[in-house]
């Protein structure tokens, strides 16, 4: 299988990965062999096989009030302390005034 | 083992060992706190198994856990130092999942498994060393250097989780936890002569830990052996109400296995995936441990076939990075990490940041699952590796309907040079081939040591049924019992 550079320029456009040009050449090799090894895939019948959603089939049940709650995956519809402010902006590289701060989203 | 049960001759006991000890008040968890942090911080110059040390907060914990056992209290982990994966959240304690994008990260909440660990009274000794974002089986891959192998310091220590592995197989600290997508714990584990669980997919909470590929993540313990591990998972297992993919299933006592020894236990091995590329030497191991069960009662079934297992490998490289692709897009240098800063504009700054901050590892993956997940792809890659997955989910659960286990070896080979496959991505995947399935299948699995070659461990692998963590425990004690592979320890103390 052959992916183009211009493939992995797209790719990482995508992704919203800089690469410098000698990660993108080595990156076109990479995904090029590794992509070419998924070709095996098709190996395996699964013309009548659907595919994996959740690995142990459990279902993932919302509230409800008819079931038990212990059989409940979310927690009860009840408010709860949110974390503060200032936990929350913690980690932002850049905040002022209580925002973050960004560039623009439009040039 | 310590005649005179002093902190300075015990210093590597197991944990049951320790918990022993301070009940016989031959020492405090506060002088083991002590004694073990100058231990680890001392060994990390030759194996950089931490990225970050206990604070403050644990040296405290270590006083109130010296309280509780002279109040009389009974947990068996009261007290016992752990070291925990630089993956999983720790309020007020740097997390940086081995990447530069996490460098200055401080969560301001534990995670569910460090809770329960602090409610344990489990002392938190520091955050181990990682392949950036449990992406690697080598270590090399970690933004804060390589791990050693304790072994031979030439070698890599297995990973993702190998600096959880290392510290414990150099008698660091008794007990770690791990994180396993892959065979992240298991294939470490093996590599360093340590025992390594990955429980049943929704056994163990995954809300704090930083995420890679959802539907493969699991947490798990290391330990030296199953009495250890055994009352590790004990604490870390159950449902929790802030992930809803972990499981209701009660949890079980997970000792209350260990009398029942191999008699009549129906063993698997899938021939098919032994004939090509293991080492000899890791066949004459596994055959001897076969044995061994054998020999215990065990009845080995050599016919069992689970036909698609070799595709588990492409799915598992299409899967992982797809999922991983979605779950790093929330590194985009605003709401946290590490951000260039300069650009023309938000864009430009995310790429930018995103191109700086991750390793070429993380980067191949995100490229991979994104042209995987891209326009035109999806189906010929993403939902056939899904479809295969079902099917390789089918063979596992016909052939665990005529056996109790699937046994196999942990891994191909033992552990490699640093450096010796670092520019073959394939070959480097390719380690990883009897560690992926149980994860693709959401089955547990772990890895106890079964022989060395050459001075260096070999893992056995047991596989079992969905929630048979307790089982696999139970042979595993049982194997323990009848050999002493586990009891070695390195030179690299």
């Amino acid at each position: 299988m052959e992916i183009s550079k211009e493939d992995v320029i797209h790719v990482a456009a995508l992704a919203r990965v800089q690469l410098s040009d000698a990660e993108a050449i080595k990156l076109q090799e990479d995904l090029s062999l590794i992509f070419g090894h998924f070709e095996s895939l098709n190996e395996v019948d699964t013309a009548e096989v659907n595919p994996t959603l959740h690995v142990s089939g459990e279902q993932i049940i919302l509230a409800r009030e008819d079931l038990e709650e212990s059989h409940q995956n979310l927690r009860k519809d009840q408010i709860q302390r949110p974390l503060s402010p200032n936990q929350v902006l913690h980690n932002a590289p850049r905040i002022e005034d209580g925002f973050i701060r960004i560039k623009g989203v439009l040039d | 083992m310590g005649v005179s049960m002093t902190v300075d001759s015990d210093i590597g006991s197991t944990a049951a060992q320790h918990a022993a000890n301070f009940r016989s008040n031959a020492y405090t968890p506060t002088d083991l706190f002590e004694k073990v942090n100058a231990k680890i911080t001392s060994q990390n110059e030759n194996l950089n198994a931490f990225i970050s040390f206990a604070d403050e907060a644990a040296l405290s914990a270590a006083e109130n856990a010296t309280q509780r056992i002279k109040s009389g209290e009974n947990g068996a982990l009261i007290g016992i130092p752990i070291a925990v994966k630089d993956l999983l959240n720790t309020a007020g304690q740097r997390t940086t999942a081995g990447s530069k994008m996490l460098e200055h990260f401080m969560p301001v909440q534990d995670s569910t498994v460090v809770q329960k660990l602090k409610d344990a009274g489990l002392v938190i000794m520091g955050k181990t060393n990682l392949d950036e974002f449990a992406m690697g089986s080598s270590n090399e891959y970690s933004a804060y250097g390589q791990v050693h192998n304790p072994w031979d310091l030439s070698r890599v220590p297995g990973g993702s989780s190998g600096g959880s592995a290392a510290t414990v197989a150099a008698r660091g600290v008794p007990l770690s936890i791990g994180t396993d997508t892959g065979g992240s714990i298991r294939q470490p584990a093996a590599l360093c002569g340590v025992m390594g669980l990955k429980p049943t997919y929704g056994r163990v909470s995954r809300f704090g830990v930083v995420a890679f590929a959802s539907s493969l993540d699991q947490v798990g313990p290391f330990s030296r052996d199953a009495n250890d591990m055994a009352d590790l998972l004990q604490v870390i297992a159950g449902h929790d109400e802030k992930d809803s993919t972990s499981s209701h299933e009660p949890v079980p006592n997970f000792k209350s296995t260990f009398d029942h020894g191999f008699d009549g236990v129906k063993i698997g091995i899938p021939s098919e995936l032994l004939q090509e590329g293991v080492d000899d030497t890791v066949l004459e191991s596994f055959e001897h441990a076969i044995h061994e069960f054998e020999a215990s009662g065990a009845i080995i079934n050599r016919d069992i076939s689970i036909p698609s297992i070799k595709a588990a490998l492409p799915v598992y490289y299409l899967l992982a990075p797809s999922e991983a692709s979605a779950n790093l897009a929330r590194y985009d240098g605003v709401k946290y990490g590490f951000s260039a800063l300069d650009g023309r504009n938000a864009e430009e700054v995310m790429s930018a940041s995103r191109g700086m901050a991750f390793g070429p590892e993380v980067k191949r993956r995100i490229m991979i699952g994104t042209y995987a997940l891209s326009a035109g792809y999806y189906d010929a890659y993403y939902l056939k590796a899904q479809k295969v997955r079902t099917v390789i989910q089918k063979e596992f659960n016909t052939a665990l309907n005529e056996v109790d286990t699937i046994l196999t070896p942990t891994t191909p080979t033992t552990a490699f040079e640093i450096g010796s496959k670092i520019n073959n991505p394939i070959e480097m995947y390719l380690n990883d081939l009897f560690t992926l399935p149980a994860n693709i299948v959401g089955l547990p699995a772990l890895s106890t040591p079964c022989g060395f070659s050459d001075g260096l461990p070999i893992g056995l692998q047991m596989i079992g049924k969905a929630f048979g963590e307790a089982d696999l425990i139970g042979y595993a004690h049982a194997y323990q019992s009848a050999t002493n592979w586990h009891e070695f320890s390195p030179t690299n103390e």
